[in-house]
C-alpha cells in the first residue's frame, strides 16, 4: 500500500514516514500544497494523509481541486483544526476521514486501515479477511482458521496488497508502484522472490501466475 | 419610572413659562395702573383749577363759589367727581357728594391711598393750596377709581386663570410634537434590537437626518465587532496549528520505546502533553464562541447533525441507529459553528459509549430551546458527574478525551445562559440535557 503524506511540519513527518513504513506501507512525503496538487497523480497512491495549514496551497483547496478532476482517491485530513465545523467543511470537500492533532500514532494507523478496507469495499472487521486468510495488520501476520503465520516485513507489504485486491489481475509494475515508494530499489526480481516465499508458507495456490502479465490472489489454500 | 427627556423638558419649561408669564402679566398691569392713576392725577390738577376758577370775590371781599361755572358732574349727585373748598371763612361741598361725609386729604399733593367717598365709591384725592386776595384757600377734588380698579382687578383674575390654561395646552401640543419627533429614535431603538437578535445585520439608513450620523456609527460598530471577533477567531485558530503540530510531534516520541528505555520520562511527557492538549483544546473551544453576537448563520439541526453523523461514523468506525426528533425542520437562532461544537462534542461522546442507537430530542417553547442528547450505553454514576463537567475529567484513558468534550458543550450552554445536565436515559445510558434560552 503507497501513501502520500503531505505535511509541512518536518519533525512530524520525520515520525510519521518512519512509522508508517515499520507499518508497511510505501511512503511518499510532500511539504507544499501545489506540489501535492500534481504528484498524486505521477503515482498510483492507495490513500493520501493531508495536513491543511500548508504552504503554497491550503489542503482544503487541494482536496477540492482534486475532487473537481474526478480523482477518487481516499483522503484522510490530519489537522490542527479541531472545530466541528471544519471538520464537517473538510468531509463536504471531499475527504473520508478527518483526524485531529494532536492524535496517537495508533489511531492514525487504525483509521488508515480502515479507510483503505472501506475504499476497496471490504467489511468492517478487526481484520483484513480475503478467501481463506484473515491480516492482522498490527501483528503483521496472517491466520488460518486457527494457526497464525507469522511473516516478514515485505511478505506482508505484499499480501495486504494482494488481500486488498484478491481476483484482479496485478501485474509486476502494478505491484512495485504499490509496495515500494520512490526512494525503494525496484527490481522484479525480488517480487518474485516475495511471491515465493508467500507461496511456500501459504500454499501454492494462494497466489496465481498468469505468464507474462502478471498475479492474481485467490485467497485458496490448496 | 425612568426619567423621561421629553418629560422634563415640559415640566421645567411649564414651570419657568407660568412664573415668567405671571410676573410679566401681573408687573405690566401694576404698570399700566400706575400710568393710568398719573393720567387721573393730572385731571384732578386740572379740575382743582377749574374748581378756583369758579371762586369769584363778592362785594364785600368774600369768596363766593359761582356753581354754574362747575362742571355739571358736580352737580348730579354720586357723580364720580367731587370737591370741598375751605377757606378761613367759608367751606363748600359739590353738590354730587350730596349728605354724604368726606374726609379730604389731610395735606396738599395726591392722597396717599384712596378715600372713601359716598355709594361705597374709592377715590382718588388731589388737594392744592392756593392764595386768592391774600386769603389761602384749600381746593380738594376727587374722583371714582373703583370703576378702574375693578377693570385691572378682572384683568388680573383673567390673566391668572388663561394664563396657566394656555401654557397646558401649549404643553400638550409639545409634548405631541416630542413624541412625534422622536419616532425615529423608536424606530431605530426597534432596529437595533432586531440587531442584537439577529433578525437583521445592518441598520437601515432610512431615518431622520439628525439620526443618520448614529446609525451609521451603529453599522461601524457592528462591523467592527464581527471584524474582532472574526480576527480573534483566525488568530486563536492560527495559534492551535502552532502549538498541535508541535504537541502531536511530542505524543508521537512518546511511544512505546520510550517507555521501555526510561518509563519515568515517558510518563511525565505524556501527562504534560496530555494535559496542554486539554487546555489548548477547551482555550480554543471558549474563544470560539460567538455567543451574545449576532448569529450570522441560523443552526439548522436536521441539516447539520446527519453531517456531524457522518464524520463520527467514519471516525469511530462504527455504524448507529441516529434519529432526530421535534424541529420539523425549524432553525434555531443560535451560531451554527457555537451548535456545531456543542452537539459535535456531545454526539461523539455519545458515539463512543453507546451500544446501538444515538437519539436527539429537541423541546421549543416560547422561550427556550430543550435539546436531549441520549445513548444505550453504560451512563455515568450520578456521584461523577459534577466532576466530569466541571474539570474536564478523563473517565477512560482509552476514550481519549470524554470528559473534555462534555466540558466544552457546558462551556458553551454557558456562554449562551444555559445549562446542561447530566441524567439518565430511558434505554439506561446517559441523557444530556440542553437548556437554551431563546435570544428575545
Amino acid at each position: 500500500m503507497r501513501i502520500l503524506l503531505v505535511e509541512d511540519s518536518i519533525a512530524l513527518a520525520d515520525q510519521l514516514v518512519p512509522l508508517l513504513k515499520e507499518h508497511g506501507y510505501a511512503v511518499d512525503w510532500l511539504a507544499d500544497g501545489r506540489d501535492a496538487l500534481v504528484r498524486v497523480h505521477d503515482d498510483p497512491f492507495d490513500l493520501v494523509v493531508l495536513d491543511l495549514g500548508l504552504p503554497g496551497m491550503d489542503g482544503l483547496q487541494v482536496l477540492k481541486q482534486w475532487r473537481q478532476e474526478g480523482l477518487s482517491i481516499p483522503v484522510l485530513i490530519l489537522t490542527a483544526r479541531d472545530s466541528w465545523s471544519e471538520r464537517i467543511e473538510g468531509l463536504r470537500q471531499g475527504a473520508d476521514d478527518y483526524l485531529t492533532k494532536p492524535f496517537h500514532p495508533d489511531e492514525l494507523l487504525l483509521r488508515i486501515q480502515a479507510l483503505l478496507r472501506r475504499s476497496h469495499g471490504n467489511a468492517n472487521d478487526e481484520r483484513l479477511s480475503a478467501g481463506m486468510l484473515k491480516l492482522d495488520e498490527s501483528r503483521q501476520t496472517v491466520w488460518h482458521a486457527e494457526e497464525e503465520i507469522a511473516l516478514t516485513g515485505a511478505e506482508f507489504r505484499m499480501l495486504r496488497y494482494f488481500m486488498h485486491n484478491p481476483g484482479r489481475l496485478l501485474s509486476k509494475g502494478q505491484l512495485a508502484s504499490h509496495l515500494y515508494d520512490n526512494e525503494s530499489d525496484r527490481d522484479s526480481n525480488v517480487l518474485e522472490v516475495h511471491v515465493n516465499r508467500l507461496r511456500r508458507k501459504l500454499g501454492k495456490a494462494v497466489i496465481e501466475t498468469r505468464r507474462g502479465q502478471g498475479y492474481v490472489y485467490t485467497g485458496q489454500l490448496s | 419610572m425612568t426619567s423621561s427627556m421629553g418629560r422634563r423638558l415640559a415640566i421645567s419649561l411649564f414651570v419657568s413659562l407660568l412664573v415668567a408669564g405671571l410676573l410679566i402679566s401681573q408687573a405690566a398691569l401694576w404698570w399700566l395702573e400706575q400710568e393710568q392713576r398719573g393720567q387721573l392725577v393730572e385731571q384732578l390738577r386740572t379740575d382743582a383749577a377749574g374748581v378756583l376758577a369758579a371762586l369769584e370775590p363778592g362785594l364785600d371781599g368774600a369768596l363766593t363759589l359761582r356753581n354754574e361755572r362747575l362742571h355739571p358732574a358736580y352737580r348730579r349727585p354720586y357723580s364720580g367727581r367731587y370737591f370741598i373748598v375751605e377757606t378761613s371763612q367759608a367751606r363748600w361741598r359739590s353738590r354730587s357728594l350730596w349728605d354724604a361725609p368726606l374726609a379730604p386729604p389731610v395735606a396738599p399733593g395726591v392722597a396717599s391711598g384712596l378715600l372713601e367717598g359716598p355709594a361705597e365709591q374709592l377715590l382718588l384725592g388731589y388737594q392744592e393750596q392756593y392764595q386768592v386776595r391774600g386769603q389761602s384757600v384749600t381746593v380738594s377734588v376727587a374722583q371714582d377709581y373703583s370703576p378702574v380698579r375693578q377693570a385691572y382687578q378682572r384683568a388680573r383674575a383673567a390673566m391668572l386663570v388663561s394664563w396657566p390654561l394656555i401654557l397646558a395646552l401649549l404643553a400638550l401640543v409639545q409634548q405631541w410634537l416630542l413624541r412625534r419627533g422622536l419616532s425615529p429614535l423608536r424606530r431605530a431603538r426597534a432596529e437595533i434590537e432586531q440587531l442584537r437578535q439577529g433578525k437583521r445585520s445592518v441598520l437601515t439608513g432610512n431615518v431622520v437626518r439628525e439620526l443618520q450620523p448614529l446609525v451609521e456609527e451603529i453599522n461601524r460598530l457592528q462591523q467592527h465587532t464581527e471584524q474582532q471577533l472574526q480576527r480573534s477567531r483566525h488568530a486563536m485558530g492560527d495559534l492551535g496549528h502552532a502549538l498541535k503540530t508541535p504537541l502531536a510531534v511530542l505524543k508521537n516520541r512518546c511511544n512505546p520505546d520510550l517507555r521501555l528505555n526510561d518509563p519515568d520520562l515517558h510518563q511525565l511527557m505524556h501527562d504534560q502533553v496530555s494535559q496542554m492538549e486539554g487546555q489548548v483544546r477547551r482555550a480554543l473551544s471558549r474563544a470560539r464562541v460567538a455567543a451574545g453576537a449576532t448569529a450570522a448563520n441560523r443552526f439548522s439541526p436536521e441539516e447539520d447533525l446527519p453531517l456531524v453523523i457522518m464524520t463520527l461514523e467514519r471516525a469511530h468506525d462504527r455504524q448507529l441507529a441516529f434519529e432526530i426528533r421535534g424541529l420539523n425542520g425549524a432553525t434555531l437562532p443560535f451560531e451554527r459553528e457555537d451548535m456545531l461544537e456543542l452537539f459535535g462534542n456531545l454526539l461523539d461522546n455519545a458515539f463512543k459509549w453507546a451500544d446501538s442507537r444515538i437519539a436527539v430530542r429537541f423541546e421549543l417553547d416560547e422561550v427556550m430551546c430543550v435539546a436531549v442528547v441520549e445513548d444505550d450505553g453504560p451512563g455515568i454514576p450520578p456521584a461523577r458527574r459534577d466532576t466530569v463537567l466541571q474539570r474536564g475529567e478523563r473517565l477512560d484513558e482509552r476514550q481519549q478525551g470524554y470528559g473534555l468534550g462534555l466540558a466544552i458543550a457546558h462551556d458553551l450552554a454557558v456562554a449562551y445562559q444555559g445549562t446542561l445536565a447530566l441524567q439518565d436515559s430511558d434505554p439506561g445510558g446517559l441523557a444530556v440535557k440542553v437548556c437554551l434560552p431563546l435570544p428575545r
